[in-house]
Order: C-alpha cells, then sequence, then structure tokens
C-alpha cells in the first residue's frame, strides 16, 4: 500500500564539542576463561587498570557509566560499590553492544554539562563461565536470560538467539547482492590473521579460508567462524576535558566525532536488515568530526558476525552499497590495507566483550603503543562502531590522536 | 523422561485476541480506521499515525519471503535441525517471524511466494507459511 514516511529530520552534531574530550586511560582484564572472577570482578579489574593507565586515582572520578545488567540488575551501583566511590552522575546503559560507546558519549554530555569531570565507562561479562557453569550435566546457561526474551512472536516459530537474527540480514545481503560465503570468509581470516599477532587474544590457531568452509554449521548462511566468541572479560576507558588530559600521563586521544542511530521499529522493518543504523550514526559522526571515511587510517567495527562488518563497511561509505563482499575480499582489511579493521582481532578471534574492546584498540593505536607489526603506520585517526540491543541500535566514535 | 514440550507463546494483553483467533485458524492484524495502516505486533495505536481507532482484520494468507535462516544446531528439543525460520512479508504490509515449512530446504528463495499454514505447538496452534 502507497503511504507516505513520516521521519523525524536529522539534528545537526555540535561541533564545539569537535576534540574537546578526550579518552586518557583504557585497561581491560584477562580474556577468554577467567573462571575466578564474575562480570563484576573482571569489570573490577578492567577499571582499576584504566586508572593506573590513565594516572589517576579514585578521588579524580565523580561519574561511572556502565552496561548492563547482562544478568545482573543495575551494573553501576554494584560498580560503584566495589571501587568505594559516590559518584554525581552515574547509571546504566541498555543499548546492548551500543552501549559502550554510547557511554563515552553520554560521559561527554554529562562532563559538559557541568555534572561531573571524569568518567568510568566500562563493560564486563562472564559469557564463557556462565555458560560452563555446571559440566556436570554439560547443560549450558542461556547467554541472554529467558525473562529478557520477548515471550511471543519468537521462541514458539523456532526462533532462538542472536546468531540466527544476524544471519536473516546475511541471507538477505546474499539475495539482493550476490554476497558470498566466500566474501564472509574473508573477512574472518582477516580478523584471524589480527589475533595471531595479539597475545592477549583467545584464538591461537592460524584459520584459512578452506577450513573457514569447512566449519560447524550454526544457523545457515552462518558457521562457527562468522560468530564472535564466547569470552570471559572486561574492558574500561576513562573521559575527561582535553585540557585536563594535557598533564595526564597518556598521549591523549581526542573525540573528535560521534554519532548515533536507532532503527527502532525494527530489523524486519524497511530495509534495515541491509541498510543498517550504522549510516546515519556514521553519517552524523563524519560531519562533527569534519572528516570523510577515507580520511580514516584503521577501523575498529563492532563484528558480532562476520556479516556486520560488511554491511558497516557499506553503510559508513568506505565502499558502495552491495560491494562490501568484494571490498573485503580485496584484501582491504588486513593491516597492511587500504583500511586495516579490527587490528585486534575483533570480538571474532581476539574475544567479544560487546564492543568495549574495540574502543581500546582505537585508542592504542593512535597512541602508537605497538610495536611495528602489530601497529597501523602513522595512524592518526580511528572510526570505532557499536551494534547491538537486538539488531536495532548502532553507536560511532571517531578517534583523533592528540598533540604530544 | 517427561515428554518435551515446545515453547508456547506468552500473550501480553495486547495479543490475547490474535491468539484467540490463531486458536480457530485465523490470522488476525491490526488495521488502522484512519490511515489504512496494518502493522504487527498487536499495539493500542496505530504506530503510522497514532490513531488510537482501529480494527481486527483477518490476512489473506499470502506473503513472500524477506528473509530466512537455517537452523543447523539444535537450540531446543522440540525443534530438530534442519528447520527454517523466516521474516515472511505478508501480502497487506507487516513481516512476521514465521516456521517455514518445507520438503527441501534448497529451495527456499528470498523472494518466494509463500501461502498460510499452521503448526501445532502442544494446544497451541501457531501461524506458519509454506512455498506454494
Amino acid at each position: 500500500m502507497a503511504r507516505q514516511k513520516v521521519t523525524a529530520e536529522m539534528s545537526n552534531p555540535n561541533k564545539a564539542l569537535r576534540g574537546k574530550y578526550a579518552i586518557v586511560g583504557v585497561g581491560q582484564s584477562d580474556l577468554g576463561q577467567v573462571p575466578g572472577l564474575s562480570s563484576l570482578g573482571l569489570l573490577n579489574e578492567a577499571m582499576h587498570n584504566a586508572m593506573d593507565d590513565a594516572g589517576l586515582t579514585k578521588a579524580d572520578v565523580n561519574g561511572v557509566i556502565c552496561r548492563g545488567p547482562d544478568d545482573i540488575y543495575t551494573h553501576h551501583q554494584r560498580m560503584g560499590e566495589l571501587l568505594g566511590i559516590d559518584a554525581e552522575f552515574s547509571t546504566t546503559l541498555d543499548n546492548g553492544g551500543a552501549s559502550q560507546i554510547l557511554s563515552v558519549i553520554l560521559a561527554i554530555m554529562a562532563i559538559d554539562a557541568g555534572m561531573c569531570d571524569v568518567v568510568l565507562c566500562g563493560y564486563g561479562r562472564d559469557s564463557w563461565s556462565r555458560t560452563h557453569r555446571d559440566t556436570s550435566t554439560k547443560m549450558s546457561v542461556p547467554l541472554v536470560p529467558p525473562e529478557q526474551e520477548r515471550s511471543e512472536f519468537n521462541a514458539e516459530v523456532g526462533m532462538f538467539g542472536a546468531v540466527a537474527m544476524h544471519a536473516l540480514g546475511a541471507s538477505r545481503h546474499m539475495a539482493l547482492y550476490g554476497t558470498s560465503k566466500d566474501d564472509l570468509g574473508t573477512i574472518a581470516v582477516a580478523f584471524r590473521e589480527h589475533a595471531l599477532r595479539n597475545p592477549a587474544a583467545q584464538m591461537k590457531q592460524p584459520l584459512s579460508l578452506e577450513k573457514y568452509h569447512s566449519g560447524r554449521p550454526i544457523v545457515d548462511p552462518f558457521n562457527v567462524y562468522d560468530c564472535s566468541l564466547v569470552t570471559d572479560g572486561a574492558g574500561a576507558v576513562v573521559v575527561c576535558s582535553a585540557e585536563r588530559a594535557k598533564d595526564l600521563r597518556q598521549t591523549p586521544v581526542l573525540i573528535s566525532g560521534f554519532g548515533t542511530f536507532n532503527n527502532l521499529r525494527g530489523w524486519y522493518y524497511d530495509e534495515h536488515m541491509t541498510d543498517t543504523a550504522a549510516r546515519r550514526s556514521g553519517e552524523k559522526a563524519f560531519a562533527m568530526a569534519g572528516i570523510r571515511p577515507e580520511d580514516i587510517d584503521t577501523a575498529q567495527l563492532y563484528d558480532c558476525f562476520t556479516y556486520m562488518v560488511l554491511t558497516q563497511l557499506e553503510d559508513y561509505g568506505f565502499c558502495k552499497k552491495g560491494e562490501g563482499g568484494p571490498f573485503a575480499a580485496s584484501g582491504a582489511l588486513s593491516i597492511d590495507g587500504a583500511l586495516p579493521c579490527n587490528t585486534s582481532g575483533g570480538q571474532l578471534s581476539e574475544g567479544h566483550v560487546e564492543g568495549v574492546l574495540q574502543i581500546i584498540e582505537g585508542v592504542r593505536q593512535l597512541r602508537h603503543a605497538y610495536d611495528s607489526e602489530r601497529q597501523v603506520t602513522d595512524a592518526e585517526r580511528a572510526l570505532v562502531s557499536g551494534h547491538g540491543g537486538n539488531t536495532v541500535c548502532h553507536s560511532s566514535l571517531i578517534l583523533e590522536r592528540g598533540g604530544e | 523422561m517427561s515428554a518435551v514440550h515446545p515453547p508456547t507463546p506468552r500473550p501480553s494483553p495486547e495479543t490475547v485476541p490474535f491468539w484467540e483467533a490463531c486458536q480457530e485458524g485465523r490470522l488476525i492484524l491490526p488495521k488502522c480506521d484512519e490511515c489504512g495502516f496494518f502493522w504487527f505486533p498487536p499495539s493500542s495505536f496505530c504506530p503510522e499515525c497514532w490513531s488510537p481507532t482501529w480494527s481486527w482484520v483477518e490476512a489473506d494468507g499470502l506473503a513472500s519471503l524477506h528473509a530466512f535462516v537455517v537452523f543447523r544446531r539444535q537450540y531446543h528439543p522440540a525443534f530438530e535441525p534442519p528447520y527454517a525460520v523466516g521474516v515472511v512479508h505478508l501480502k497487506e504490509g507487516p513481516r512476521i517471524l514465521s516456521r517455514i515449512i518445507t520438503t527441501d530446504l534448497t529451495k527456499l528463495q528470498v523472494g518466494m511466494p509463500l501461502k498460510l499454514t499452521w503448526d501445532q505447538a502442544d494446544d497451541w496452534k501457531i501461524p506458519a507459511f509454506r512455498p506454494f
């Protein structure tokens, strides 16, 4: 039926905020199988590491923003208790994998509004331990608690899990644009190659395209190598003004642009499966930063599944819609390619901590923190993305190396 | 061993009439009296024009396949893989998640025409679609 689409106009990004705030500390916990710590314990470790990295103490922090719960209510209150701090600004976010970048954006908004000065942002999960806790029965615990699942129009038709939800998008992209399993495979292979350069990464074995194709089928068109890892781990970042950052320990990494967009009408609506919220989130971030996709030196994209990388390459404008497959297959994503992407190995091969590790990797690349085999040469600008909330929420961050 | 029970819907107050109609073998959708928009899942205002005035209308059961997946891993004892789940684009406009009933999973194609059929889960009739 012909009808008019009613969509609100996009608002203008505030360019006055460009470069006004910085990430001054990053930290993570051990990754992979860390049975000795809960999700809060992992996050506590990451937050301590981020503060040490920044050279700040708990007396400096007056803001806390966490993602959660996976299984825990009011994450931020529990974290404040563990850290032994009260805070002028503190909350928990609910945008799935888009939450981690959103926490940085919200930190900027809060500081700019005079609510607080130094904000600790982070996320932790114990997905590996939680799904392997009861080894006697070999029963796995669902990653999403049943009470958070839709109670109808979901399980009664045999629909289970995030793999299937994202695989729907891949199936449609394949049908519309001729995207192939080889195209998806080149993404998994490129990130695995990066993980082999990262001693903290969960995956230690090389992955060839041939081995990719022999992967255990999960939900067609995805096999096990299209899916991100089940990880115990946490990451945290410290946000404050660029002015304050000048006196701190690390080379500041400035936040030159950010954006969000949320396709709240759902994954099934319109062309949301193949034209994701990344597009408008990215347009906003690029407009704020005053740069274009070709100015990006490295991209850390939210890779819950191979397909989400492919569509984001298109949605962010690194290539045309429908050409994400050939773009990835050209070798562009490798560390010495045209767009070094997920240089830590990403969630597919380093560990899946809902996007927070992607922010950390972007910051470290811009600090030039690595030796030559892992460092993107002369990296000055990074794009980091977050995607989640069951496929509809997206957030973008453009980072820039600050002055010495 | 107790018998394996499939997951069954837990309706919300807004969706009770939808599920009651299903038990009579009718697929009904909310249709706006003001702007003619059909939507899903059922709710108390038209999401297009925000009119509170709308009616239940029976869908004619014709659809096309918007996207689909084939489960190869078993997630629930009541669902033996392989089986297909798709996003079904109803002729009236809304898209709903559905089992795709077919004897040949390799023949499924995005865009193919589908027709309403019914699946049984314990005492529940669940709408499903099949190629035709």
